[in-house]
């Protein structure tokens, strides 16, 4: 058997065009699920990225709110009756800067003498010096002292300077009088004795004028504590930047620039390594929602999610950044792990599929190798059982269905060809007895036909020498002695053909018999035929389903069903030739019996002749009257003999009919032999099993 | 492309199925009368320890079915058609009732001097006709082989038999 290449082979393209596809599959459903997933998972990252921007900016933005309102509370106490006492306005400051510990400071600055105070209060004992500059102007600021960094719980008192330059004091002061309204301020961040603070300030308006401003320094230690919490609780880093690009607070300490996050506060962004990405920060955000995106962050060299929002109060610009490898890292182990299914899903697909291709493969090779060696004709070894209830199992059970009939066909097939070879051998046999008997048949009516030759001139001397019997009486009496004794002798050959009739009539009753045998015989055959005929067709439909592996029994069960219609023509031949035989036969019986009748006849017309012969014998010698007689009666005699005459010419031409028959036959048995030798040729190629 | 068919006669015409859609030929046998089946059932038989219908090819084609032979054989071929209450398992084998099946060869009913044939609707299962080396030979395509509302009737005789 040729060996199949791998790549041409069963388990080959099961594996080509199962696995391959499946893993294709398998990597395409991999591939979308980790996109889809990977998606989600940003899409959730940033979700909570912007809630968590915009809870931190919503609670700065209250807090602004809060300490704007404080600021607006102190200049509407100086517009409601507080404006110009300046002791007392002083007391209150110190107060309300008792209140809380979140302020640094609390002030009033009034303009140039916006009371008309100046001048009398650097006399006055009444207000502190401390509370106005040089000139006598009011500006009383009671704030916390601290000492390296650390709040002494010490109020104290100083006067501020340089408000005309600063944007606490020109801040409401420009606003006002560009709208004419009152609106809070707040300042960009800065430093006093280390500490980073901020301030927020409100105008002092009296009777339309502005006449100073009142405000609170706020320290930023508490909105980096807030932000704080804010990392604490989502890992993520927080900026706060106010309108003007200045770091207010920052939870990072990664800053190339500085060792710690305090670096950043007070820091204009220009100066710092976040500029590129600061312009976008405070670009954004373009709606009420916070803006969520993906950028590179130029300080931690790696793509970073972003959330953006603004507070409502003061415009602080809340930006939260985490890097994007952390966010995605529970997304990223989750791809992992599909992939690694996925791969385990292909690698199990892949050994189900060659376990399952290899057991098929093994049951249709082992089909092969049976229908080969079918085909060679060895039927000496079953086909291995199989109990697989798949197709090739099934394809293996047919198999060895077929060649277990097949060996029961050719079985049968050879012993029926050794009885048929039997039968015509004694067909043939008693052809040739049949003919031998008609032969000698034929040669036995043509000695009859001579004696009634005889018989015949014998009669008609007889009948001539009648007229002359009365005139030589003796000599007559000689001559019918003479025929008394041609009489007796023609007796003894009626009584031998008679008894030849009989022998051939068993003869053709035999024949009859042996047509019927043959005729019983043939049909047999046609059986066997017919059974042959529809085995060879299944057998080529099986082949057919066997596919390439069947080609080659397909010839066989083709060259079968060519053997099964040889052996149902001649067997057709046959069963016309036994007819004919047989109607020929049944044609000699009715000839012979016609014959033994006119034979049974005959004798007995010989045997009165002969006693009229006698009597006339008898009476010839008394008188002429009787010679008359005996004259009449040989006439009747001649007559008799005449017909016998008739019925061996018609018993010589059935004889030869028969002859002819009998030839026929057996060379219609020659036949037989012959196809019998052919079929007995064909299965023996066929080896059996025991 | 040629493909390797059974011819068979009926009603004096040359028939052929492909090999594949014959599960076996069998030798002409009795079977059961069914009540009130259509004339071109010839009864019913069992066949591998199922009850299937005897079709009698001839009257299918609306012949007159000639008296029966030695020479006449059953085909069961496989019937595959989309009624899910017939062939729960995809196949449903019919047996077919022809004349005399002549050979077994292979015929190209796709070649070009093929006819395609001129099917009825209900003669869906009479496919192309080829000529062979055995005269002319019409397809005949089992998976056709019954109209929808014969399937009903089919059915319903399938049930009473049961019963």
């Amino acid at each position: 058997m040729s060996t199949t290449p791998f790549t041409r082979s069963l388990a080959g393209r099961l594996l080509m065009f199962g696995v391959v596809p499946s893993m294709m599959a398998i990597a395409a459903i991999v591939t979308l699920s980790g996109m889809d997933g990977y998606r989600n998972a940003l899409k959730a990252e940033k979700e909570v990225l912007a809630a968590d921007a915009e809870g931190a900016a919503a609670e700065l933005g209250t807090r602004n709110q809060r300490w704007g309102y404080i600021a607006s509370i102190i200049a509407t106490n100086q517009t409601t009756g507080l404006f110009g006492k300046r002791k007392e306005t002083s007391d209150h400051l110190k107060g309300m800067n008792a209140l809380s510990d979140q302020n640094l400071s609390m002030f009033v600055v009034y303009e140039p003498n916006a009371d008309g105070q100046d001048s009398a209060a650097l006399k006055s004992a009444d207000v502190p010096r401390e509370a106005m500059d040089a000139a006598g102007r009011f500006a009383p600021v009671w704030y916390d002292e601290y000492i390296g960094g650390v709040r002494t719980g010490v109020v104290k008192l100083r006067a501020a300077a340089g408000m005309e330059s600063m944007a606490f004091y020109l801040g409401p002061k420009n606003d006002f009088a560009k709208s004419g309204q009152a609106l809070a301020t707040i300042t960009e961040p800065r430093a006093q004795d280390g500490i980073p603070f901020l301030t927020h300030s409100f105008p002092i308006i009296m009777d339309g004028k502005f006449v100073g401003v009142a405000g609170v320094d706020r320290s930023l230690a508490f909105i980096s504590q807030l932000i704080g919490k804010v990392k604490a609780r989502t890992s993520a880093d927080v900026f706060v930047l106010s309108p003007e690009g200045t770091f207010i607070a920052a939870t990072t300490d990664s800053a190339p620039q500085a060792a710690g996050a305090a670096a950043l506060e007070m820091r204009r962004i220009s100066d710092t390594s976040y500029a590129p990405s600061a312009l976008r920060w405070l670009a954004e955000p373009k709606g009420e929602q916070p803006d969520a995106f993906e950028a590179h962050d130029p300080v931690l060299d790696e793509e970073c999610l972003y959330a953006v929002k603004r507070t409502e109060v003061g415009g602080w610009t809340i930006v939260i950044r985490r890097p994007l490898s952390e966010c995605m890292r529970l997304a990223n182990a989750s791809i992992v792990r599909n992939v690694a299914l996925g791969l385990a899903g292909m690698v199990l697909v892949g050994a189900l599929l060659y376990f399952v291709s290899r057991g098929i493969t093994t049951r249709v090779r082992v089909a092969a190798a049976s229908a080969e060696r079918i085909a060679r004709g060895d039927l000496t070894r079953p086909i291995p059982e199989s109990t697989s209830a798949d197709e090739t199992g099934q394809l293996m059970r047919s198999m060895n269905s077929m060649d277990g009939n097949l060996n029961a066909l050719v079985g049968n097939v050879k012993q029926a060809g050794i009885r048929l070879n039997s039968t015509a051998t004694e067909i043939a046999a008693t052809s040739k007895q049949q003919e031998a008997s008609t032969a000698a048949f034929g040669a036995a009516s043509n000695q009859i036909a001579a004696a009634v030759k005889e018989i015949t001139a014998t009669g008609r001397d007889l009948a001539r020498t009648m007229d002359s019997v009365n005139r030589v009486g003796q000599e007559m009496a000689e001559l019918a002695g003479a025929g008394q004794k041609g009489l007796q002798g023609m007796e003894s050959v009626m009584q031998d053909l008679n008894s030849g009739t009989r022998s051939i009539a068993d003869k053709l009753g035999a024949i009859s018999d042996r047509s019927q045998k043959i005729t019983s015989v043939i049909t047999t055959i046609a059986k066997v035929a017919d059974q042959t005929n529809i085995l060879s067709i299944n057998a080529a439909i099986e082949a057919e389903r066997a596919g390439e592996v069947g080609a080659g029994f397909l010839v066989i069960a083709r060259e079968i069903r060519r053997l099964a219609d040889q052996s149902a023509a001649a067997t057709l031949d046959i069963e016309q030739i036994v007819q004919q035989m047989q109607s020929a036969v049944s044609t000699g019986v009715m000839e012979m019996d016609r014959f033994s009748d006119q034979v049974r006849r005959g004798v007995r017309d010989v045997a009165t002749a002969g006693m009229q012969l006698t009597e006339i014998i008898t009476r010839v010698n008394t008188s002429t009257e009787a010679f008359r007689q005996v004259s009449e009666s040989m006439q009747a005699q001649s007559e008799g003999v005449q017909q016998i005459s008739e019925g061996m010419a018609s018993l010589a031409s059935n004889a030869s009919q028969t002859v002819q028959s009998a030839h026929e036959f057996g060379r219609a048995a020659a036949d037989l032999q012959t196809a019998i030798a052919t079929l007995r040729e064909a299965v023996a190629r066929f080896n059996l099993r025991e | 492309m040629p493909v390797l068919s059974v011819i068979w006669r009926s009603a004096g015409s040359l028939l052929a199925m492909h090999a594949r859609d014959v599960v076996e030929v069998l030798p002409p046998l009795a079977s059961r009368p069914a009540p009130a089946v259509p004339d071109w059932v010839r009864g019913l038989f069992v066949f591998r320890g199922r009850l299937i219908p005897l079709v009698d090819c001839a009257t299918l084609l609306g012949a007159s079915s000639p008296p029966d032979r030695m020479m006449n054989r059953v085909l069961v071929a496989r019937v595959v058609a989309g009624d899910e209450r017939l062939w729960p398992v995809g196949n449903w084998p019919v047996g077919i009732w022809v004349e005399s099946v002549l050979d077994i060869g292979s015929i190209d009913f796709d070649a070009a001097d093929a006819h395609p044939g001129l099917a009825s609707p209900t003669g869906k299962f009479l496919g192309p006709v080829a000529q062979t080396r055995w005269g002319l030979v019409q397809l005949v395509r089992p998976s056709h082989l019954f109209a929808p509302d014969q399937i009903d009737t089919l059915i319903q005789r399938l049930e009473q038999a049961a019963t």
